[in-house]
This record gives C-alpha cells, structure tokens and sequence, in this order.
C-alpha cells in the first residue's frame, strides 16, 4: 500500500513538473533547429554546414541540427522546408542554382519566389573554365574558335544537368552558337577526374580544387565565370573573366544563400538575420573559412530578396532556349 | 623520402591518437550497427569533432570511423539477417544460419578477424603500390567502369539461391526500380507517378531496411518460438569462441577477397556492395563443398567481409593523390583534410610527406585496434540476440524507422513499409531479393557509364572500345567468354531430371 | 534462407505463385509499352543529338525482360500447381496471423508517428507490438515501451542530431521536448 502511494506520488510529480515550465509565450528559439541541406553529403555546403551549424547554435542558444534531404535534384529538400511548419525552427541551406533554376525544370509543389524569403547569403563560388596541358587550345578564345572550327568535336564535361558546372557552359553555348560534346559527370570530382585523365578537352571547376593541380602544372585556368575575377587570390588573380573577354551572358556563379519559408513571423526572421550577421563576425567562423579556403561575401537577406525576381527571369529565358527543339 | 618516412613514424608513439582511433572505430561499429544508419552519417556528424584536434588525432579518428562502419553493419547481418549496411548484404546468406545454430558469437569473430584482416593487408598494400595505383585511376573511365560492373555481374549472377529464373526477375525488378526518379545523363525525371517521395528515385536506405528487416521481423514472428536462437541449441555453448582450425579453414578465402576488394575499391563508382557479393560468390565457387554455403557456412562470412574492408584501402588514393573523393565517404575526408590545412593533390608527397606517412601508417595500425574494440564490443551483441524475440522485434522496428527517418521524412517510412511487404511476400514466394537490392545498386552506374561512353564515342562504339580504350576491351571479351564458359559448363553438368525444380 | 522444396508447400501458395508470376508478367508488359508515356521531358535536348539512347531505354529493356522472364515463370508456377500438397488443416489466415498482425501494428506505428510525434507513437506502438508478439505483464512492458523511445529519440537527436517527428499536438510535443533538454542537461552534466 505504502509503495502503491509513493509511486503515485512520483508519477504526479513528474507530471507536474514536466508540464509546469510551459511558458505562455515561448522565446525563439526555443528548441533545436532543423538545417535541411537538399543534397547529399560530402558537397561544399556540407563542409559549409558542419562548421556553420556549431558556431551559430551556440550564437542562438539552441543545437542546430542538419537534415540531409539529397533526392530529385534539390526539389525534395527544398519542397520540405517549403511545407514545414512556418515557425523559424525548419530552415534550408541550399545555391541559387536549387533555388530558382532547377525548379523550373520540374514540376515542383512550392513556388520560388513566393513561398520563401532569405535570411542571408554567406559566400559565392566562381567557377573557371579550365584545361588540361595537352588540349588543342590554350586560351578561352583559342577554345571557342576551335570549338566553332570543329563542332561537336570538343568533349566538355560538366558536373551534372543544371549544375553548378553546367550552367554557364550552357549560357556560353546560348551566345557563341557553338557545338560541344557535353559529357555528364556524377559530381566535380569524377568531372576533375575526367579532365585529368584527359578524356575531356574542357570543363569547369572551382578555384578549391584546382588548386593543386594547376600548381603541379596539369591543368590550365582559361577564364573566371563572372565579372569580377578572384581578388587576392595568389593562384588565380590573373585569369580572365568572362565579361572581360566579352561573353557578358556566361554569369552563374553558385550562391550560398539561407533561406526561411515565407510564412515565418517577421520578428523570428529577424532574429535569424541578425544570427547570421553576428555570425560573420565570429572569430571561429572566420577562421573556419579560412581553414577549408573559402570566403566570406556576406548579403543580408532583404538586399538579396531583391535580386531573386531578376534571376528568376534570366534562368527562365536560359531554360527555354535549351529546352527548344 | 626515407627520412619523411622516419619523421612519420614518430606520430605513431603517441597515446592520444590511439585513443581517438579507439572511440571513432566504437562510434562507427555502433552506427553500423544499426539498420539505416550509414558510415556517411556518423562520419559527417562526428567532423566537427575532429576539427576541434589537430590533424594527427583528427584524420585517425575519421578513419576508425569508416573502418568500423563496414564491420558494424554484419552485426545485424549475422544476427538477424538485418545488413547494417549495404556492404553486409552478401553476410546476411550465411550469418543467420550460423545464429540459428546457436554459433553467433563464432560468426561474429569470423566477420571480425575476415574483416581486419581485409583491411590491413589492403592497407598495406595501397601505401606499397600507391604510385601504381594513383596512374591506374587516371587509366579508368566510363568504358572500363562499365566492363567492370558487367564481368562482377556476371560473377555474382547464379551465386545465391536456387531458382535462376526467380533471382533473374527479381534482378531486372531491381534494375527497373533502380530506374525511378531524375537521370542523370538528361536530367529528365521517370516514373515517379507524380509522387514527390519518389522524385529523387526510391532512396536506398528504405529498400534495404524493407527488402531485408520487414520480411526478417515478419519471418521471424511467423514460428511460435520465443527467440531468435533455435530452442534447441545448447545455451551453454552459444558463447563459444571461433576455434584457430576453423580460422584458418578461411585463410585462402580472406586472401582471395583481399585482391578482389583491392581491385574493385581502385575502381571507382563500383564500391563495397559489390566487392562483398563478388567475395561471397568466389569464396563459393572456389570451395570443396558449395552445398553448405547459405546453410551455415563460416567460409560464407570471411568471403563477403574481407572483401568489403578490403575495398577501404585503394580509396583513398585518388583522394590522397588527384584530390577526387570516389564516393561520399571519401568526399566528407576530404572535407577534412581542407579543414585540417592538408592539400590532397598531386604535391601532397613533396609538401606534406610526414604528416601523410605518420597518416598512412596510423592506418594500418589501426587494425590492430580495430580487433582489440570488435572483440570486446562483440560479447554483449552476441548475448544480446537472446532477448525474447517479444521485445527484441519491437526494438528492432523502433530502429528500422529512425534508420529510415535520419536521411529522410515520413514519406520514406511509406516506401519502406510499400516494399517490405512486398519483399515479404516475394520471399514466400522463394523469390531471391539479393539480386534485386544488387541491380538496384548497379542500375544507375550501368546506365549511365554506358552512356558516357557512348558521349564519348560519338557514334563509332565498336572502334572507341577496342581501340581506344583496350583495357574495357579485354574486361568485355573477359565476361563474354566466362558466360560462354559457364554455360558450357552447366550444360555438360546438369543431368536430366524428371520433374522441373 | 533458401529450402530445397521441390515444390510449394501448400495450395494456397501455390496459388499465390501463378498469381505473383502473371502480375510481374503484366506489370512489366505495361511499365515497358508506357515508358515513354512516363518520362517526363525535363532534360535538355543537347544530350541527345549524340546518343542514341533515351532515358526510355533502359528503363523499357529491364520491364521489358522482366515480363518475359515473368511469362516463363507463369506458366511453370501453372504446371506446378496441381502437385502442390494438398492443404493442411489450417487456414492460411490463422497459419500467418502473426505476421499479418505485426505488419498491420507496423503500418498502423508509422502512420502515429507524423500525428502523436515519435515518442508518443513509440510508446504507443511498441506495447501493442510486444503484446500481440506474446510479451506479458504490464510491470515489463510499460517501463520498456515508455523508456525505449525515449533512449532512443535521446541518443539520436541529441548526440548523433538525426532530426526525428514532432508530435502535431503541441500538448503531447512540448513535454517531450522538455523531457529531452532536461536529458541533455544530466548527460552534459556527468560528461563533465
């Protein structure tokens, strides 16, 4: 009897003291936050993640914990964040590319545009064009006089359909007209592999991984996509751009970009905003991206929400012309 | 390059990296252990660990964890005929028999000792060869990938089961299914049926565990008996330790699945699921008495499992040498190895070369605790398997979902629940499910290797293969001629019979 | 795994296996004549002015296989089917009804898990489990039923960050949130 009462009693101290503390207003956060990655890993973003999620859990006072979502080209990923419950607790972390290019290609249930907002851009990737020692150019403007010479002729491997790699070769063939063989690759490494191996004339890459091979003298940079080259980069400064050469159209870079479904509250938005500025001035993040080589070229969410209408539109214009037969 | 070598050497006389070495082996046999959860997983959930230390604690304690994570997996394997990863599926033919006979625990060590085995001598033998093998990687492309994943299939077709004609359906089952969601080459999504959980292809984790948990835990629940141990066995004797003659019965098999997981691991795109299956299929043909195999045959666990420790070694080298993961593995190291201030690539000898001889040569001893950890890990599972199956299965389930759950949402759940009742029906049906889990496997890596090489071609298939490429060229002529040879073979063996099987 | 029986072991599986063998033989007929019609065109064209395979290709062989391997199957399943044993006094239900219930307990687990969270729908299903498995006495089965889930949800949210369900009942989730800091708390505390 005694032991039937003192159970009892335990039981309902429990109980009241796990229900007790609900506050009436919960603070935000106020439980472990969802990073949903919608690719696999082993990527940049997830090297980007893993040193991010520590840093800024501690900056917001609760663990952020990663999802890996790979599967249906980023739309799946994506798709959840979009359907997530919209309290600030489900967040995704993903490129421009994911973002408003992709979707366009498929049939997806959420729309771009409307149903998310950005908190913040962290860095952007550029990628260069590049070649192996023994091909039949040595300049991009060698290269597409040759490709125009021989179409069909030049193997030019990317790292897969509407990637990060494929993207501006795509806008290069739009605005030169010439006819390349594009070889698909499973992601940059076998792509990287392929060009050593010298099975592809050209492909893409990213300043990273080209590193050491360039300085080994294997590969050879053609030209930086984008308008600004890479500044301050012992290797690289010297290369080309795309827009200096005179192919304005050949832009993609990959953005890192963060981004909240729309339906967040204004005032949880901010308080994610605000993490991530503070995040950019940690001295262990900065450090972090110093470690794996990567650098930091912060947007605030808002000035990038204004871009996105403006990218939209190009991709669309893009993915028409290649679609078109 | 010898005094490297000797600087090398002196990181080995430190205790702190044979303590994280110690922790990331227990962490990935832990992770696994458990249905779903990949070595991927644990490796990119335990990263921020390792950059928090220095390279030398850092990079050895990454490299315990994938170690680990491939002899995790025929825990389950062994135990409940559950593969704890795609690489244990080949030990799921032989293990649950050899539990049944109340010889876990003998099994267990069998996978252990295959395991390290495997992996040390490959190991060794990847530091010795590295410079062979970092040129054999540049040799490799599409062509030969596709040759190479031809001859291992036909290597593995007819090993397992005893309906061909059922294993053949279920192989192109597989093979469809493998098909669903976006291709690669085109980008072109197919027969997702509108579903949004398919849109990226049925993901792996969820067949495994339906093709291989669902019909176990159903299988098992069919018998009244309480446990999983057949009653019949004598409890006492279920502890019993893998005796020296029955190791060294296995020696030629460990051998043999160590140059094929060497081989099949310099290869990139084919990977450990099919290092084990070729290892078991080989350990079979090659044996005095096949019969046993699938009934509780020891030499059934080395085959598989020192082949797909065995593939561990070579893949580093296209990391170590060019600075290119071969698969998710390897990539989430080399996410490492920049965070750590290394530089993988083609200079890593002439700038780097203590740290990565001191790395190389923590590697292989790293085996040695790597026995030390499986042994005293493996007393409590192999006692475990004895729990009622009452509260077992529940347990089992429990960790099914959250395998399922951790690289996907509920979604997932539907599919893998879809499939295992449909893999429990198939088994009843004595339909084989290894080769459908196998051409799942392969679907994507043949489809799209071939169209590589036909990209590649431009139209002029045959002259690409034979002339440019000589090396595919001789793996085709190989498989041709070995399916030639078996069916000669068969058809001089098989003795007419009554009545068709 | 695999039995040497000559043929199945009774009537009803028998005929589950003519069953089965025609389903495959149709199923693969008509994934293999519709491909086309369920690819869905979101690739470039570029890819394919030098290829002679489509994505239909593959896809249209393995169906295509399958259902002629499926037809060969049919028609030895329908030999076979006289020599089946005859059937034995039990019907097939009560023969599996374990299996039957368990997998109906399992479905049935999965779809609580999105509704009452993971811990809730693990308690849930694994005192139903343990019950219709045989398990007896609610002095084992509740303490097991409440605490795995909850081990379980512990060690992979919180240690391994494996995100797992929340309940959609804000009354069943936020205890069970609370119940997981006040684990972190202890664990963190005697890590120290």
């Amino acid at each position: 009897m005694k032991r039937r009462m003192f159970l009892l009693a335990a039981v309902t101290a429990l109980a009241t003291s796990l229900l007790a503390p609900l506050p009436a207003e919960a603070a935000f956060p106020d439980r472990p936050i969802t990073l949903v990655l919608p690719m696999g890993a082993g990527g940049s973003h997830d090297l980007h993640a893993r040193g991010i999620t520590s840093i800024l859990g501690d900056i917001l006072g609760q663990p952020m914990i990663v999802k890996l979502l790979p599967g249906g080209a980023g739309m799946q990923g994506t798709a959840f964040v979009a359907k997530a419950n919209p309290d600030g607790h489900t967040i995704l972390f993903t490129h421009n590319g994911f973002d408003l290019l992709v979707p366009q290609t498929q049939k997806v249930t959420f729309n771009s545009l409307k149903d998310f907002k950005s908190i913040a851009r962290i860095n952007y990737a550029q990628p260069m064009f590049i070649t192996h020692t023994d091909a039949p150019f040595k300049t991009f403007k060698e290269f597409v006089a040759y490709a125009k010479k021989n179409p069909g002729k030049v193997n030019l491997g990317h790292s897969g359909v509407w990637g990060a790699l494929y993207t501006p070769a795509v806008q290069l063939i739009k605005e030169t007209g010439i006819k390349v063989n594009m070889i698909p690759h499973r992601g940059g490494g076998p792509a990287l592999q392929a060009l050593l191996a010298k099975q592809d004339h050209i492909g893409g890459i990213f300043a990273t991984q080209a590193r050491p091979h360039v300085k080994a003298g294997k590969l050879i940079p053609l030209a930086v996509i984008g308008d600004t080259r890479i500044e301050g980069d012992p290797d690289f400064k010297n290369v080309p751009t795309t827009a200096e050469l005179g192919f304005k159209d050949v832009s993609f870079t990959m953005e890192r970009i963060f981004m909240a479904p729309a339906g967040v509250p204004a005032d949880r938005l901010k308080i994610l905003r605000d993490a991530f500025e503070k995040l950019m001035a940690n001295p262990s993040f900065k450090a972090f991206m110093k470690n794996i080589g990567e650098p930091v070229q912060f947007m605030k969410g808002e000035e990038y929400d204004k871009l996105r209408p403006g990218r939209h539109s190009e991709y669309t214009a893009l993915i028409k012309e290649m679609t078109k037969k | 390059m010898f005094d490297a070598f000797l600087q090398g050497f002196q990181f080995i006389l430190r205790v702190d990296t044979y303590l994280y070495i110690i922790i990331g082996l227990a962490a990935g046999m832990f992770v696994g252990a458990m249905p779903g959860l990949t070595t991927v997983l644990a490796l990119a959930v335990l990263l921020p660990v390792s950059f928090k230390v220095e390279p030398m604690l850092g990079i050895p304690f990454l490299i315990g964890i994938t170690k680990g994570g491939i002899f995790g997996g025929s825990i389950p394997a062994i135990l409940v005929g559950i593969p704890g990863t795609g690489a244990s599926i080949a030990t799921c033919f032989d293990g649950p028999a050899l539990t049944r006979k109340g010889q876990a625990r003998k099994a267990l060590e069998m996978a252990l000792y295959a395991s390290v085995a495997g992996d040390a001598l490959s190991d060794i033998i990847t530091i010795a060869l590295i410079g062979f093998f970092a040129t054999l990687v540049l040799l490799i492309g599409p062509p030969e990938v596709f040759a190479i994943i031809l001859l291992s299939l036909v290597l593995i077709a007819g090993v397992s089961g005893e309906s061909g004609l059922k294993g053949a359906i279920a192989a192109f089952l597989g093979l469809g299914l493998g098909f669903i969601g976006t291709d690669a080459t085109t980008g072109a999504t197919r027969m997702t049926f509108g579903l949004e959980a398919l849109s990226g292809g049925i993901p792996l984790i969820p067949l495994i565990i339906g093709v291989f948990a669902v019909p176990e835990i159903l299988g098992a629940v069919e018998s009244k008996a309480p446990r999983f141990v057949s009653e019949r066995v004598d409890f006492s004797r279920v502890g019993e330790r893998l005796r020296w003659h029955e190791f060294r019965a296995s020696i030629r098999t460990i051998l043999r699945s160590t140059a094929i997981g060497t081989w099949i691991g310099a290869v990139p795109g084919v990977g450990q699921v099919v290092a084990a299956f070729v290892g078991y299929s080989a350990a079979k043909r090659a044996s005095k008495h096949p019969e046993t195999f699938g009934k509780g045959d020891l030499d059934g666990i080395a085959g598989p499992e020192a082949a797909n420790n065995a593939v561990n070694g070579p893949t580093m080298v296209p990391l170590l040498t060019l600075g290119i993961p071969g698969d998710n593995t390897t990539a989430i190291m080399l996410g490492a190895f920049v965070a750590h201030g290394m530089r993988p690539g083609p200079q890593i000898f002439q700038e780097q070369g203590p740290l990565l001889y001191g790395l190389m040569i923590t590697m292989v001893l790293s085996n040695i605790l790597f026995l030390a950890v499986g042994y005293v890990l493996l007393k409590p599972f192999a006692y475990a398997i004895q729990m009622k199956k009452a509260y077992l299965i529940p347990l089992i389930v429990i960790l099914a979902f959250v395998g399922t759950l951790s690289t996907g949402d509920v979604s997932d759940l539907g599919i893998m629940i879809v499939v295992g009742l449909v893999a429990y029906i198939l088994r009843k049906l004595e339909f084989d499910l290894a080769p459908l889990v196998i051409a799942f496997v392969l679907a994507e890596p043949i489809e799209y290797s071939l169209s590589q090489t036909l990209l590649y071609a431009r139209g002029s298939i045959l002259h690409y293969v034979f002339v440019a490429r000589p090396i595919a060229g001789a793996f085709m002529a190989g498989a041709i001629l070995w399916i030639a040879w078996m069916s000669v073979r068969h058809r001089f063996k098989r003795t007419p019979q009554p009545t068709e099987p | 795994m695999e039995a040497e029986k000559p043929s199945l072991p009774s009537a009803a599986l028998a005929r589950l296996d003519v069953a089965v063998a025609a389903l495959i033989a149709l199923a693969g007929a008509a994934l293999s004549i519709a491909m086309p019609r369920l690819v869905l065109e979101g690739g470039i064209r570029e890819a394919q002015e030098f290829m002679r395979l489509t994505p239909v290709f593959f896809p249209r062989l393995a169906f295509g296989l399958m259902a002629v391997l499926g037809l060969i199957q049919l028609v030895r399943s329908v030999r076979r089917f006289p020599g089946a044993a005859p059937a034995t006094g039990e019907s097939w239900i009560t023969k599996y009804q374990n299996p039957l219930v368990v997998a109906a307990l399992i479905v049935a687990y999965a779809y609580l898990i999105p509704w009452l969270g993971f811990s809730a729908a693990g308690f849930a299903g694994l005192a139903f489990l343990i019950i219709a498995l045989g398990g007896r006495g609610w002095r084992e089965i509740l303490p097991f039923a409440l605490l795995a889930p909850l081990v379980v949800r512990f060690v992979f949210e919180r240690l391994l960050l494996i995100s797992l369900p929340r309940a959609s009942f804000e009354v069943i989730a936020a205890p069970e949130e609370v119940l997981m800091q006040f684990l972190s708390r202890i664990f963190f505390f005697l890590r120290i």
